[in-house]
């Protein structure tokens, strides 16, 4: 199956995986790596290559960071060319409830597309709906 | 195709980890699945497309399974809604 990394600033990829371990009831599925400005900087290379490593069971790991440019996935990305991963920058908690479901049946690459999509139609102006009910 | 009414008797109504066993309960069956609520439809294996239909405790659900195992899927799917679906 393919492993699923989130990283992220803070505790933001811990409590991801907590919101979607408890939607999914599946506490295995997703791993958590923080990246924390008081570690040095190689340190956290280190911890977010060890994470991304210890996901790997041959079939490749699906990276989530929070946001493109900032040192989480400016790490995976420096990552990318040492281990068969592929990175979404701007993770969703529908995209990492999806991603528990679709690791058991995808390939990384195509499970990568199709969540990158995934997360992007599932952003909503909840005030469009309204909108529409009173229409 | 199988058709019929269920109502949705859970304390919170429609909600995410209701929606994602759901789904994947719809998704052990090869049949296409989909429930109705209120004018609006969503595809029975998708759990943000389930979120969508905004039930709540006491609607009535149209559940619709069309396909090789619909009956099979139709009697699954209504004990989850019916029994399952109060302890998520």
């Amino acid at each position: 199956m393919v492993g699923v990394v989130i990283c992220a600033h803070g505790n933001l990829a811990h409590e991801f995986k907590n919101a979607a371990n408890f939607i999914t009831g599946e506490s295995d599925a997703l791993n958590a790596v923080a990246v924390d400005h008081n570690v040095e900087p190689g340190e956290a290379r280190n911890m977010v290559k060890e994470a991304i490593r210890a996901a790997d069971d041959g079939n490749g790991v699906l990276v989530f960071t929070d946001m493109y440019g900032g040192t989480p996935s400016n790490i995976c990305i420096s990552l990318q060319s040492d281990l068969r991963m592929e990175i979404i920058a701007g993770v969703n908690l529908p995209q990492l409830v999806k991603a528990v479901s679709l690791r058991k049946t995808h390939d990384l690459e195509t499970m990568a597309k199709k969540l990158r999509d995934y997360g992007k139609e599932n952003i909503y102006l909840a005030s469009d709906f309204l909108r529409a009910k009173d229409a | 195709m199988r058709s019929g009414i269920v109502p949705l008797a859970n304390r919170w109504g429609m909600h995410a980890r209701l929606a994602f066993h759901l789904a994947s309960e719809a998704g052990r069956f090869t049949c296409a699945v989909r429930l109705g609520n209120h004018g609006r439809s969503a595809d029975g294996k998708e759990i943000m497309s389930l979120l969508m239909l905004e039930a709540v405790p006491g609607d009535e659900l149209r559940l619709e399974t069309q396909g090789d195992d619909e009956d099979a899927a139709y009697d699954a799917l209504t004990n989850f809604l019916l029994n399952d679906a109060k302890l998520l």
